[in-house]
């Protein structure tokens, strides 16, 4: 649980400071934000529509491979008959 | 007669109609609760992750998302990235441990977490103001492409949908209606292709047509007789093209953010698709599969809102395709955009998709509803030693009563924008279940108190604050007010459940089922 909650923080906490980077940029740089960087796509336009699209999947991608990982782990390391008990506890 | 069956869209619609009679007559058989209202537990990680992405890409992103940049500019855009980002947060903190738990509502998880009748009553109450919210602007994107594109009135587009509804979800319950949103996922989609495709084709290249939209200024032709407010008539590129036409202020777009990201947790119709894998394992990777399609689609969304603008400002699409973006709320600028892209052919497919996406939308929301209805409230308090038949029984009659509730708040919003009521719905989600459940799964020490207090105070802060801003100070009215009823919603459950102290004894023994990775295994 604590592996879980702590990989799942990281990432969000991540996640949060790259989402409220956006308006800032917008509100606090908006010359930067809206000037144009590739035809009429502005920087800010780039981000939001672009850049954050691919930026949810990452993230989500990146907090299944490492769940995956550690089950993988788990089941390599705990025997199945302990297993088979543990489950039987949780009904 | 003949010639409006063979139009193209006539085709299309009736083909998608065809195709969910004939999914739903395959799946009627629900022999047990466990089918009707989770689909017997089948659903592979591919069938599920589509079916997540049909729930959540609703009529909200498939037409509004479009809309809103049409309209708003760099601010529509906002919108579609707020969206996107909750689906991700639900895949880490709630899909899993929501799996693992295993039950057949949303409401169910309070009440098995403290063993309380009362916090199951109150989830149900958020449950249906919840769906209510965001089945009224999907009924009203129905009934608005049946009137523009069909010739019915606004009433009878309320009426057949419902009716549509209700066949498709008392008869096929959660098997059928799983499939069909699979299904209808993949309309959607593939009419976004062909209009991505047709539009670069056309030589409308993203980076084009936004130069083409940032220089543009004076007056866009042709538009005076039905652009009445003046602001399509006289235009400012720039405008568009920055923040400040919606959002007036840096708070209210943080307060949009937060409202919009954190509500996807709180949806009861996405939080149930989870009971509905096999595995958590499964139930991760179904999320991982519905965030890549949504990322994609919120792309094309704001994309094809842009080729509409590009379009309505050349001046050089018919009379009737110009009339059509603007009306309504700007709710067509999609099927518009496809009709000046690539005819009549490519506008059927997009109104076979639009129903699609508000078919596959509302049955989900009529799912969590009846489940709310039948298994929480009738089961729990008015039939205890209720058997398996009945159960499934009461949830049919639990969609047919929803039909005539939702059909008439369809009925109240007319003329509304349907990407922002689907944005007042993710703020009451955020405000009431989002803390529910984030606390619920990660901090032992919340109390039965405590989670009614946050479902209550926080479903009362929303509402308040959404329906009667005129009367807080001006520093307060938010157009979506997350940063303060997300804050609420989060500190009544914490507060209260300290001062209660108390947790349930068992509550180690929920952790361990929610959290652990035997449990995952089995």
């Amino acid at each position: 649980m604590k592996d879980e909650f702590s990989t799942g923080f990281k990432l969000s906490l991540f996640y949060y400071v790259f989402i409220f980077f956006i308006p800032i940029l917008n509100w606090f740089a908006s010359d930067f934000a809206f000037s144009r960087m590739w035809g009429g796509m502005t920087y800010s336009w780039f981000l939001t529509s672009i850049v954050a699209m691919a930026m949810a999947f990452i993230i989500a991608y990146i907090h299944t491979s490492l769940y995956e990982k550690r089950l993988e782990k788990y089941d390599q390391s705990t025997p199945s008959s302990m297993k088979e008990d543990e489950r039987r506890k949780l009904g | 007669m003949m010639q409006t069956l063979l139009e193209p869209k006539m085709i299309m619609t009736i083909l998608l109609m065809g195709t969910i009679v004939y999914i739903t007559y395959l799946t009627k058989r629900s022999a047990t609760a466990s089918d009707y209202f989770v689909g017997g537990r089948s659903f592979g990680w591919f069938t599920n992750g589509s079916a997540i992405g049909g729930d959540y890409l609703s009529a909200a992103t498939f037409l509004g998302i479009a809309g809103l940049t049409f309209q708003l500019g760099y601010d529509g855009a906002y919108y579609a990235f707020c969206f996107s980002i909750g689906l991700t947060l639900l895949a880490i903190f709630v899909a899993g441990p929501l799996r693992r738990f295993g039950a057949y509502t949303v409401a169910d998880f309070l009440a098995y977490r403290f063993h309380s009748k009362r916090a199951r009553v109150a989830a149900v109450a958020v449950v249906l103001a919840i769906s209510g919210f965001y089945a009224a602007p999907q009924l009203l994107g129905a009934a608005q492409i049946l009137s523009m594109f069909f010739g019915t009135t606004y009433e009878f587009g309320i009426i057949f949908t419902c009716s549509v509804m209700v066949f498709y979800v008392g008869v096929g319950g959660m098997k059928g209606t799983t499939i069909n949103q699979a299904l209808e996922l993949w309309i959607r989609l593939g009419a976004f292709i062909l209009m991505v495709a047709a539009a670069i084709y056309g030589g409308l290249h993203y980076d084009k047509i936004l130069a083409a939209i940032n220089d543009f200024t004076g007056i866009i032709p042709n538009t005076g007789q039905y652009a009445l407010d003046g602001k399509d008539v006289a235009f400012d590129g720039k405008t568009w093209t920055g923040t400040g036409n919606f959002f007036p202020s840096f708070w209210q777009t943080i307060s949009m953010t937060i409202g919009l990201s954190l509500g996807t947790i709180g949806l009861p119709h996405i939080l149930l698709r989870f009971y509905t894998n096999p595995s958590a394992k499964a139930a991760r990777k179904s999320a991982l599969m519905a965030i890549g399609i949504a990322s994609v689609f919120f792309f094309f969304a704001v994309y094809l809102g842009t080729v509409g603008r590009s379009i309505f400002l050349s001046g050089d699409a018919s009379e009737q395709v110009m009339k059509d973006m603007v009306a309504g709320g700007n709710n067509m600028v999609i099927p518009s955009t496809a009709q000046a892209l690539g005819g009549e052919w490519l506008l059927g497919l997009v109104i076979a998709g639009a129903f699609a996406a508000i078919f596959s939308n509302l049955s989900g929301l009529f799912i969590a509803s009846s489940g709310a209805l039948a298994h929480d409230l009738y089961a729990t308090f008015f039939r205890k030693n209720i058997s398996q038949k009945e159960r499934v029984l009461a949830g049919k009659v639990a969609i047919v009563i929803l039909g005539i509730l939702y059909g008439a708040l369809g009925l109240m919003v007319k003329d509304a924008s349907i990407g922002h009521l689907v944005a007042l719905a993710f703020t009451v989600a955020a405000s009431t279940f989002t803390p529910i459940f984030i606390l619920g799964i990660w901090w032992r020490g919340m109390t039965e108190k405590g989670a009614i207090a946050g479902l209550v105070i926080g479903l009362l802060a929303s509402m308040y604050m959404i329906f009667l801003p005129q009367t807080l100070p001006v520093f307060l009215q938010f157009k979506v007010p997350g940063i303060i009823t997300v804050p609420v919603g989060f500190l009544s459950v914490y507060i209260v459940s300290k001062l209660d102290r108390k947790v349930p004894a068992d509550v180690n023994d929920f952790m361990r089922k929610v959290h652990s990775k035997e449990s995952e295994a089995a």
